[in-house]
């Protein structure tokens, strides 16, 4: 029986082993699959983006971005789909590359990592590494050890390919100095400009043209619909105004709440520290506490000694050597039983042994600033206001029922609900349909009520309409003007300037079109030619941007060479490219290496960006656009 | 054995015929499947410990070449394409090694590392990419139908418009005007399309190279 098996004993063994050790090695991709239920910023290959990382990486950027700019930062730049979108391009590139990176076996070897490591300064104490700053650091991004590890390795490969596709690109010299060349071209350009109002004198617009353009154009004098409301406000904030605080009430909230009017005070200390292990036996616990009651008591003896024995003995690395100094502090900063203790010694008092998770410490107050606590006189106003609020917020709830009721239920007039309630009613300016206005007719809700067929045909109070949190408004139209167009008299003049204007840019437009074709074909043109000018592509900024780009662009084979261009305000300008310079053998070395430098650098970018966007085939990339838009103003 | 029953027996008897029958196929199939699993692990390993033994020269490679030390990048760049030719670093490294030569005028060397990964490497990307430069270095040597040949044929996708830009570029320094206009222009087209199918992303990916064709392009006249 099993004649196979017993036969080939042995080689039946070793499959058995064998067939285990490849289990080993499955399972390290499957903590790439996560839960797919919700929706990706991306996924790229078999990795996916998470919302959560993308908006990270957003705020990085704008971190980043608020740095740079400074004061003239703008928020809304971040807010683009253009800007969301090259951030996620960034995430998405790391993802190729970290695949990319995998499937070619790229890696570091353990003794350069080491090397590597042991070169950054942030996990150094005094210019040595220190394998305990190394965890902290870990720790503090939220990073295993070997996560981080592993974290800065990837980061190393990634570096390896875009040095060697990237770093590698090159501009062959003599191209290089051709480019600096062309960079620096100059054009000898003369401007000649036509303005509308050379033209004035044989413009002449008739009445039945001004009738005309009235007629055609009425919905521009159109005038919307207005009405005037009389109104009923009750707010949380006008009723606070007329509140009642008892002297015993404000008395009794700032007795009860005196912590809230110390806050702000810092203090000074210094502290040894005798750490203890986690997981530590008792024994060990006891040993270290032994020791911190020695030195406890040798500072009692000897307060002054506090320092140099903090120096001596102290295991918190980041304050041993200044004597155990910790500066100044305020509440919530340290962990809790220290904070205790700290916020209850006297200036220059010693504490007892203090235990928390890092082990025994002992305490001396050196310092205490701010916070010294308000008086009652002080904290008066401040506790006032905030009680008055209290008290409104409690009175609006009461109110607000009847307010809504009386005006509903007596709908044609406001009178009853603010004899009432004791509020005034009030008047407002003619307000426009459709234009915003100030504060509370800025609700769209209110509006819309006050415009409705019930509230002016029938006159009747609109429904209680929160316009803003905690404010209720009813209104009630006391007059209405409808639509209307603007008379014909009061805009007669406008429509005549403009008419006006639009023909001499029309004139205008057309000479200088005529002009230009006269000129191009040889011809003689009746313009003024401002002296010439030498203009380069640096120029290009600004206003002006656009029409030097245009002086460049335009066809310079055949001298003189002319362009025209309808400008904003009416006119129309011409340019003369009289001559193109080229510096030859002039360029500045250093000018040509900077310039070269700079293209090489474009270059090497695009071909970086060429790399990864190959790399895409491989990897199927799907964006979710949704996550790319701008995000929605409240 | 006189323990058993008769319908034990019987199973017995079955399982042993079958057995008889299938044992030796099952025994190979499990071989097999075993002998492809481990090879495969050991394939792996393999490149991983070549990769590793790679990258350390690498290294030191990446280094030289910081520092403009030519020999020593050129040694490295030589043991890695001789006794690594199987990794990515193979690739790696000759690139940046032909990009220190070739700015210190040793074209020749220069052009012969970017032929081997014209020639060598395994993704397309990477072989037209040295295509590309190694046309440029021929540029350089004015060896200019030689770069022409190099940058005929199909290129990837992605490298398209640089490759016609580089033709612009050849006749450019020939002084060949209008064929190097309608070489920019052809570059620029194919930048444009490639941005409007792309949107935002590409945009922003080719802002750069577009504004250097776009100069190009004015140099020698402009569009038409």
């Amino acid at each position: 029986m099993f004649d196979a098996v017993r036969n080939n004993k042995r080689v039946v063994q070793i499959i058995l082993l064998l067939m285990v050790l490849p289990f080993a090695f499955f399972g390290v991709e499957s903590y790439m699959n996560r839960d797919s239920a919700r929706e990706d910023a991306a996924v790229v290959g078999k990795m996916k983006i998470v919302p959560e990382e993308f908006q990270q990486a957003l705020r990085e950027q704008t971190d980043r971005l608020r740095e740079m700019a400074g004061e003239e930062f703008d928020p809304k730049m971040m807010e683009t789909p253009e800007a969301r979108t090259q951030v996620l391009e960034g995430l998405v590139s790391q993802r190729l590359l970290m695949q990319e990176a995998q499937r070619q076996h790229l890696t570091v070897s353990d003794g350069r990592m080491s090397q590597i490591i042991a070169g950054v300064p942030g996990f150094q104490v005094d210019g040595k590494f220190s394998e305990a700053r190394f965890d902290q650091v870990a720790q503090a991004q939220g990073y295993s050890r070997d996560g981080l590890l592993a974290r800065i390795r990837q980061d190393l490969v990634m570096r390896q390919l875009y040095a060697g596709v990237a770093g590698s690109s090159f501009v062959p010299p003599s191209l290089a100095r051709r480019w600096a060349q062309m960079q620096q071209e100059e054009r000898e350009v003369s401007e000649a400009i036509i303005t509308p109002f050379e033209f004035i004198e044989q413009i002449k617009i008739t009445p039945e043209q001004i009738r005309k353009y009235y007629d055609d154009n009425q919905k521009e004098f159109a005038v919307p619909e207005q009405v005037k409301v009389e109104y009923l406000m009750l707010s949380e904030a006008t009723l606070a105004a007329k509140m009642d605080i008892a002297e015993e009430e404000v008395r009794k909230a700032f007795e009860s709440n005196q912590s809230k009017y110390m806050q702000g005070e810092e203090r000074k200390a210094r502290h040894i520290l005798l750490g203890v292990k986690q997981g530590a036996t008792p024994e060990e616990r006891k040993a270290v506490k032994d020791k911190a009651e020695a030195l406890l008591k040798q500072l009692k003896a000897n307060p002054a000694k506090f320092g140099e024995l903090a120096k001596a003995n102290s295991d918190d690395p980041g304050s041993k050597d200044n004597g155990g100094d910790l500066g100044f502090f305020g509440r919530g900063t340290m962990v809790k039983p220290f904070e205790e203790v700290a916020f209850s010694l006297k200036k220059g008092e010693i504490s007892g042994l203090v235990e928390t998770d890092f082990g025994y410490h002992i305490i001396q107050l050196e310092d205490v600033r701010g916070g010294q606590g308000k008086t009652l006189e002080q904290a008066r106003a401040e506790i006032t206001d905030e009680l008055k609020k209290q008290a409104a917020r409690r009175r609006f709830a009461e109110l607000a029922e009847t307010f809504s009721n009386t005006v509903y239920e007596q709908a044609d007039s406001l009178a009853p609900a603010a004899e009432k309630l004791g509020l005034q009613v009030k008047t407002s300016p003619l307000i426009p349909k459709g234009m915003l206005m100030p504060a509370p007719f800025d609700s769209v809700k209110l509006r819309d009520a006050i415009f409705a067929e019930d509230a002016i045909k029938n006159r009747r109070n609109t429904q209680a309409v929160e316009t803003a949190p905690n404010t209720l408004v009813s209104a009630r139209v006391i007059e209405q003007i409808p639509p209307s167009i603007k008379p014909f008299e009061s805009v007669q003049a406008d429509i005549e300037k403009k008419l006006g204007f639009e023909a001499g840019r029309k004139l205008a437009l057309e000479r200088g079109e005529s002009s230009l074709t006269k000129l191009r074909a040889g011809e003689e043109a009746p313009l003024v030619w401002s002296p010439p000018q030498d203009v380069s592509r640096a120029q290009a900024q600004g206003p002006a941007a656009v029409m030097v780009k245009a002086i460049f662009n335009a066809p310079a084979n055949k001298l003189p060479a002319y362009l025209g261009f309808p400008m904003d305000n009416g006119g129309y300008a011409i340019f003369r490219i009289s001559a193109v310079k080229q510096p030859e053998e002039a360029l500045d070395p250093a000018r040509v290496q900077a310039i070269k430098a700079q293209l090489e650098q474009t270059v090497s970018q695009d071909d970086f960006a060429s790399y990864i966007t190959a790399l895409r085939k491989d990897y199927p990339v799907k964006i979710n656009q949704k996550l790319l838009e701008a995000p929605k103003q409240p | 054995m006189a323990a058993l029953d008769l319908e034990e027996q019987e199973q017995l008897s079955a399982i042993k015929s079958w057995w008889n029958q299938w044992g030796n196929a099952i025994t190979w199939l499990v071989i097999a499947v075993s002998a492809v699993i481990i090879g495969q692990q050991g394939w792996n390993w393999y490149q991983r410990d070549q990769s590793v033994k790679a990258s350390g020269i690498y290294d030191v490679l990446q280094e030289a070449a910081l520092g403009g030390d030519l020999k020593k990048t050129r040694e490295a760049a030589a043991e890695l394409t001789e006794h690594f030719p199987g990794t990515q670093y193979a690739a790696l490294g000759a690139l940046l090694s032909a990009k220190v030569h070739a700015e210190n005028n040793d074209t020749q060397t220069a052009r012969a590392q970017l032929e081997w990964v014209k020639d060598k490497a395994s993704e397309d990307v990477v072989r037209d990419l040295a295509r590309l430069r190694l046309a440029y270095v021929l540029i350089e040597e004015q060896k200019f139908d030689d770069a022409a040949k190099l940058l005929d044929g199909k290129a990837e996708a992605s490298l398209e418009a640089r490759f016609l830009e580089a033709r612009g570029d050849l006749h450019l320094m020939r002084d060949q005007r209008d064929e190097a206009r309608t070489a920019y222009q052809a570059a620029l087209t194919r930048i444009d399309e490639s941005i409007k199918a792309g949107g935002d992303a590409a945009r922003i990916a080719q802002q750069g190279i577009r504004s250097v064709v776009e100069i190009k392009l004015d140099a020698v006249g402009g569009k038409q």
